[in-house]
C-alpha cells in the first residue's frame, strides 16, 4: 500500500467511526463477543474467574464470511481487512485530503483489485447501501475505478445494476432508492450515459405514462414509483439538464402530471395527515418533493448542500468508458400495503424557509440512514451523528461539539440535531403506519440521547414539548405513539423528566388531549416501574391525576359485601381453588350451591355461577402473569364450559374487565390470553369495547391497545395458516411427483383440506371483527347518545379512522358486505366520509 | 459501449454487512445443552425464544411484559428462580408466537433499561425444564456466586463475598462483645520543650 493511503488509515481510524476501538478492521472481521453480545475485553484480568479459558471462540463471526476463530490473520487477510476498512472510512469528512484520499485510494483498488475481487464488491456493495449519506463519495470511487479499468468499472456497475434488479423484485424500497440515487450519480462520471438513466426512470414511470393524454391512476405503486423518480431526479438534474435536457424536461412533466391528480384525488383527504392544523400542501409529500425539485431546477439542477468530489476529477472522467446497463423490470404481483409510502419530514421546530432545499435535502439523506440500518440501531446513532460530515460551509450547524449551543438560533441557520430529530419524529408518527415498529424509533432515540447526551436531551425534550403542544390537533394515534416513545425513553434515563412544564394539564378536564397525553404516559411509567418510583419524581401538583393506589384487582366477593348464600359459595370456591381442588371439585361446588337457589331461574343461575368462576380464577391468577396463565390453562375446561353463548363469553369478558378496573395493563393481557385459550372469541372483545358503558369513556388508551391486540391477533392466524396452506400444498405436490409415497400423499392431502377448512374459519372471523367493529364506530358516531360530548366523539372518531387506515387491507376485503351493511345512508356524513378516503388510500 | 460484465454469484446471495446486524446470536452456548453444535444453531435459526438477564430480583412478570411486547406478543415468561429458596435470581426466559418477534426483541428491546438496569437479551434454543433455576453453588445464577461488587438490585453482594462479609460481621461481632465501657486512653506525656502544651 502506498503512503498516502497509510496516512489516510490512520486519519479515518483516528475519527473512530462506526463505534471506535479496533473496529476498524470489522469489514471480513471477527468479533469476539459475550452472551450479551457485548465485545470481549480479552485481556487476563478481565476474565471472570468461572471463565473457562478459551471460551467463546468457536462459533460465530457470522457477519464478513472471512473471519475465522482467534489467532494470527493470515497476510491476505490483514490487506483484505484492511482494504475494506479504507473504502468503508474514505470520505468520513469533508476535508481537503478527500480528493487525494479518493484518488490513492481507487490506485491501491486498482492495483489489488484481481486478487482480492470479492472482498472489494463486496464492501463496497454494502458501503453504498448501509452509508447512504456518502452517495456522492461512493459514485466517484466507482467512477475513477472505472476510468482507471474499464473492466473493474464493469464489474462495479453491473453488481449494483443487478442488487438494484433483486431489491425491486424484493420491494426493497429503502435500498432501491440509494441505489437509483448513486446511478444517478454515476452519470456524472460517465460510467453511465444519461439515457442509461432515463431508461431506468422510465421503467418507474412506466405505468404513469401508460394512460398517456388521460389522468393515470392514482395508486400506493405509482406514488412509490413517482417518489423514487422524483428523489432520482433530486440527484440527477444537473447533469441531464447538461447532457439531455429535453428528456429531462418530458419526465418532470410526467411526474408532475401524476403529482397534481393525485393531490386532486386527494385534496381533502385527512384519514393519514398527523397535525390537523398543518397547511393540506405541506401534507402531500409528493407535491412537497416538487415543489423541492422545482426550486432545485431554478437553481440551475445544483445540489449545494453536500460535497460533491466528482467536480474534482472532470479531466479523469472525460476519458472513462461508458456502460449499458440491462433493462430493470417492476415487481409484479406486490400487495398495495407492500409499496413504500413516502415519508413527509414534519416541521417541528422553526427553520430558515429560504432553506427548506438543503433541509430536504439533509432530512432526505437522515432518513435513508435510518431505514438501511434499521439493523443495528447502535451503529445507526453514531452514523447519524456523522450525515453531516460531507457538507458543504455554512450549511448546517452541529450542536454537538459548539461550545455555546444555546446560542445558535433555528430561525437563522440549519441545525443538524433538530433536523435529525425531526426526521425520527416524523418517522414515528407516520402515518397510516411507519416502516418499521415503533420501539425501533424508541431504542434508537435512547441511543442518540446515550452517545450526545449534552445536546440531544435538550432537542428531544424540545421535540416532545412543540408536539404536546399541538396536541389538539395532533391525530389520536399519534398522540399515543408518542406516550408509548415517551414512556420508554424517560424509564431509559432514571425517569427524569421536567415535569413542571405540563403542571396546567392538572386543572384541565380529563378528557382534554394534554391531559389525557401526560396521564396515559403517567400509566406507562408505573408498567414500566411502579408506582412509588413515578410518585417520587413528580411535582407534587401532579396528585390530582396520579392514582391514589398501586394497579391491583377489585375481587368482587369481599366478605362486607355480600349476602349469606353468596358469602358461603366464595367461600367454598375460595378454599377450593386455593388448596389446589380440581376443575371437577370447582364445578361441584357451584352445581351443589346454586341448584338450591329455588328463586331464581336456570338462566340467572347459570350467570350468577359464571361470575363466581371467573372471579375465583381471576383471583387465583392474580399474582402474576404466569399466575394468571396457569390459572386459565387450568380452568379452561370450565370456563369454555360456561362460555357456550355469545351473551356467556361477553359476561366473562365484563366480569374481567370489571376485576382488572383499576389495572387496564392485566386487564389487557387476560383478555388477550382468553382469545388464546378460546374462552372467549375476538367478537367477544369487540362487543364489549363497544359497550355503552363506555361511552363517555372513549379518551381511554387501553381501549384501543386491547382491540388492536385482538384485530392484530386474527389478521396474524390467517397469515400463518395461509403460510401452512402453502407449504401443506407444497408437501403433498412433491409427493404427488414420487409414486412411491403415495400413502402418504393421502395423508398430506388431507392435512391440505384440513387447513383450508381452519383458515376458512379463521376468515370468517377476521371479516366478524372487521365488520363488526365498523358497524360499532359507525353507529356510536352516527347517533347522539353515542358520545358523551364534543371532546368525546373527537376521541372515538380518531380512533376511527385509525381502525380504517390500520385494517384498509382487510376492510377492503370485505368491502361488499360493509357497504351493504355498515355504510348505508344511516351513517353519518363524516363516518362516510371517512370510509371514502379510505378506499383512496389504499387504491 | 462495453456489456455487462460477470461477478461472483454470491455477491447476490452473501449477507455480508459493514454494520453487524444486532439479531444474531452471540457467541455465548449453553453448556449443558444436549446436542451438536450444528443443532445449537439450527435451534437458534428458528427459535422463538429469548434468554433475558441483568434483571434486578424484584423485577415483576408484568414489567418484563410491558417491556418485551414492543417486539411482539408474548406467548410466555418464565422467571428465573434460585434453586435454594425459589425467588427471582435476575434472569428470565421470554417466548414470543414468531421468530420474527425474537429477532425485533434483539434489535430493538436489548441493551434497554428496564427497572434501572440494562436488559440483556439472547436468542435461545426453547426453554426445558429445569433450566429456569440458578446453576450458582448458592442456588443463584454463576454470576452473582463470584461477583465483587454490591449491587442493590441483585441481593447486595455476590453469595461468595456476602460470606466472608458475613464472616467479617460475626468476628467484629464477637470481638465487640466483651466491651462495656469506653476507655479513657492514655495521656500525652508532653515534652514541654518541643512547645507542647500540658493536658492536650
Amino acid at each position: 500500500m502506498t503512503a498516502v493511503v497509510e496516512d489516510m488509515l490512520s486519519e479515518v481510524v483516528d475519527n473512530g467511526r462506526l463505534g471506535g476501538g479496533r473496529r476498524g478492521g470489522s469489514a471480513g472481521g471477527y468479533r469476539d463477543v459475550d452472551e450479551f453480545g457485548r465485545e470481549r475485553r480479552n485481556k487476563p484480568h478481565h476474565k471472570k474467574p468461572y471463565e473457562r479459558p478459551g471460551r467463546g471462540g468457536g462459533r460465530g463471526g457470522g457477519h464478513g464470511g472471512g473471519g475465522g476463530p482467534v489467532g494470527p490473520m493470515d497476510e491476505a487477510k490483514e490487506i483484505e481487512s484492511r482494504l475494506s476498512s479504507l473504502i468503508v472510512k474514505v470520505g468520513d469528512k469533508n476535508t481537503p485530503t478527500l480528493q487525494n484520499n479518493l484518488e490513492a485510494l481507487s490506485v491501491v483498488l486498482e492495483k489489488d483489485y484481481t486478487k482480492h475481487e470479492l472482498t472489494v464488491l463486496r464492501t463496497f456493495r454494502q458501503c453504498v447501501l448501509e452509508l447512504p449519506w456518502k452517495a456522492t463519495v461512493y459514485s466517484t470511487l466507482a467512477g475513477l475505478l472505472n476510468a482507471k479499468n474499464s473492466e473493474t468499472g464493469a464489474k462495479v456497475i453491473s453488481l449494483m445494476h443487478a442488487v438494484l434488479r433483486k431489491s425491486l423484485a424484493q420491494g426493497d424500497w429503502g435500498s432501491v432508492k440509494v441505489l437509483m440515487r448513486f446511478f444517478a450519480l454515476l452519470v456524472n462520471t460517465n460510467a453511465i450515459s444519461p439515457g442509461s438513466l432515463v431508461s431506468m426512470l422510465d421503467v418507474f414511470l412506466a405505468p404513469v405514462a401508460a394512460l398517456d393524454g388521460g389522468a393515470a391512476a392514482v395508486s400506493a405503486s405509482n406514488n412509490c414509483y413517482v417518489f423514487i423518480v422524483l428523489s432520482t431526479l433530486l440527484w440527477a438534474g444537473r447533469s441531464l439538464k447538461e447532457h439531455a435536457p429535453g428528456e429531462l424536461e418530458q419526465r418532470v412533466a410526467l411526474a408532475t402530471r401524476y403529482v397534481q391528480s393525485q393531490m386532486e384525488v386527494n385534496q381533502s383527504n385527512r384519514l393519514a395527515t398527523v397535525f390537523h392544523d398543518a397547511l393540506p400542501k405541506g401534507t402531500n409529500v409528493l407535491a412537497s418533493l416538487l415543489d423541492t425539485l422545482r426550486a432545485v431546477a431554478g437553481n440551475a439542477w445544483k445540489i449545494d448542500a453536500i460535497f460533491a468530489p466528482h467536480e474534482m476529477f472532470g479531466a479523469e472522467f472525460a476519458q472513462a468508458a461508458q456502460h449499458e446497463l440491462p433493462e430493470l423490470e417492476l415487481p409484479s404481483g406486490l400487495a398495495a400495503s407492500a409499496f413504500y409510502t413516502p415519508s413527509e419530514f414534519l416541521q417541528l421546530v422553526p427553520s430558515p424557509p429560504d432553506q427548506a432545499v438543503r433541509r430536504y435535502v439533509m432530512q432526505d439523506l437522515i432518513a435513508d440512514t435510518l431505514t438501511q440500518l434499521e439493523g443495528n440501531r447502535k451503529d445507526c446513532g453514531k452514523c447519524l451523528m456523522q450525515v453531516h460530515g460531507l457538507c458543504n460551509e455554512d450549511v448546517c450547524v452541529a450542536m454537538t461539539g459548539t461550545a455555546h449551543p444555546e446560542e445558535i438560533d433555528p430561525e437563522s441557520t440549519l441545525v443538524f440535531e433538530y433536523m435529525m430529530a425531526e426526521v425520527l419524529f416524523s418517522f414515528l408518527l407516520q402515518l397510516p403506519e411507519g416502516l418499521y415498529r415503533e420501539m425501533y424509533y424508541t431504542s434508537l432515540a435512547i441511543e442518540l440521547r446515550k452517545a450526545e447526551p449534552q445536546t440531544v436531551t435538550n432537542v428531544f425534550e424540545t421535540m416532545v414539548e412543540n408536539i404536546v403542544s399541538r396536541s389538539s390537533s395532533i391525530d389520536v394515534e399519534c398522540l399515543n405513539r408518542l406516550s408509548n416513545w415517551l414512556g420508554v425513553y424517560i424509564s431509559n434515563f432514571g425517569f427524569q423528566w421536567d415535569w413542571s412544564k405540563w403542571e396546567h394539564v392538572v386543572s384541565e378536564p380529563e378528557d382534554a388531549p394534554g391531559r389525557r397525553f401526560i396521564y396515559e404516559t403517567l400509566l406507562k411509567l408505573i408498567r414500566l416501574s411502579y408506582l412509588d418510583r413515578v410518585k417520587t419524581m413528580l411535582p407534587d401538583s401532579y396528585a390530582p391525576i396520579i392514582p391514589a393506589k398501586a394497579p391491583t384487582h377489585n375481587f368482587k366477593f369481599t366478605m362486607q359485601a355480600m349476602d349469606e348464600r353468596t358469602r358461603s359459595v366464595s367461600v367454598a370456591m375460595g378454599k377450593c381453588l386455593k388448596s389446589k381442588g380440581t376443575v371437577e371439585q370447582a364445578l361441584d361446588i357451584l352445581q351443589e350451591h346454586y341448584s338450591q337457589w329455588a328463586d331464581v331461574d336456570d338462566e340467572a343461575r347459570q350467570a350468577l355461577a359464571r361470575e363466581m368462576l371467573v372471579e375465583h380464577v381471576l383471583l387465583l391468577g392474580s399474582k402474576t402473569f404466569s399466575h394468571m396463565l396457569n390459572a386459565i390453562e387450568k380452568f379452561m375446561p370450565a370456563l369454555q364450559k360456561f362460555g357456550d353463548s355469545p351473551e356467556a363469553k361477553l359476561q366473562i369478558a365484563k366480569v374481567t374487565e370489571d376485576f382488572w378496573q383499576r389495572n387496564p395493563q392485566f386487564f389487557a393481557i387476560t383478555i388477550d390470553k382468553l382469545i388464546n385459550y378460546r374462552v372467549i372469541d375476538p367478537a367477544t372483545v369487540v362487543a364489549m369495547l363497544f359497550d355503552g358503558a363506555h361511552v363517555g369513556s372513549w379518551c381511554q388508551f387501553h381501549y384501543w391497545e386491547i382491540l388492536h391486540n385482538t384485530v392484530k391477533k386474527v389478521n396474524m392466524r390467517v397469515v400463518q395458516l395461509q403460510g401452512r396452506l402453502e407449504a401443506a400444498h407444497a408437501a403433498s405436490n412433491a409427493m404427488v411427483s414420487d409414486d412411491d409415497a403415495a400413502a402418504e400423499s393421502q395423508a398430506a392431502a388431507e392435512s391440505v383440506e384440513q387447513v383450508e377448512a381452519t383458515l376458512a374459519l379463521m376468515m370468517r372471523e377476521q371479516k366478524d371483527v372487521v365488520v363488526s367493529t365498523a358497524a360499532h364506530f359507525v353507529r356510536l358516531l352516527s347517533s347522539s347518545t353515542g358520545t358523551a360530548s364534543e371532546r368525546d366523539r373527537a376521541w372515538l372518531a380518531g380512533r376511527y379512522k385509525e381502525f380504517l387506515r390500520t385494517y384498509r387491507v382487510q376492510i377492503m376485503e370485505n368491502v361488499q358486505t360493509l357497504e351493504a351493511l355498515v355504510f348505508t345512508s344511516d351513517a353519518s356524513d363524516d363516518a362516510r366520509q371517512a370510509f371514502e378516503d379510505m378506499r383512496k388510500l389504499s387504491a | 459501449m462495453a456489456p455487462a460484465a460477470q461477478f461472483d454469484e454470491s455477491l447476490l446471495t452473501d449477507t455480508f454487512t459493514i454494520v453487524p446486524r444486532l439479531d444474531r446470536p452471540s457467541t455465548y452456548k449453553d453448556q449443558q445443552y444436549q446436542g451438536s453444535n450444528e443443532q445449537w444453531s439450527t435451534d437458534l435459526a428458528k427459535t422463538t425464544t429469548l434468554y433475558v438477564g441483568n434483571l434486578s430480583f424484584y423485577t415483576t412478570e408484568e414489567q418484563l411484559y410491558e417491556i418485551f411486547s414492543k417486539a411482539g406478543e408474548i406467548k410466555r415468561i418464565i422467571m428465573g428462580l434460585s434453586r435454594a429458596d425459589k425467588t427471582p435470581c435476575g434472569f428470565c426466559f421470554v417466548e414470543y408466537y414468531t421468530h420474527e418477534n425474537a429477532l425485533e426483541c434483539m434489535k430493538y428491546v436489548n441493551g434497554t433499561k428496564l427497572d434501572d438496569r440494562i436488559v440483556r437479551t439472547d436468542l435461545d434454543p426453547g426453554f426445558k425444564e429445569g433450566r429456569q433455576f440458578g446453576r450458582g453453588r448458592s442456588g443463584g445464577q454463576v454470576r452473582d456466586e463470584y461477583r465483587q461488587e454490591y449491587d442493590e438490585g441483585r441481593g447486595g453482594w455476590g453469595h461468595m463475598r456476602a460470606k466472608q462479609e458475613e464472616e467479617r460481621r460475626r468476628q467484629q461481632e464477637e470481638n465487640y462483645e466483651a466491651i462495656a465501657t469506653v476507655p479513657a486512653g492514655a495521656e500525652l506525656q508532653i515534652n514541654s520543650r518541643l512547645g507542647g502544651q500540658p493536658g492536650y
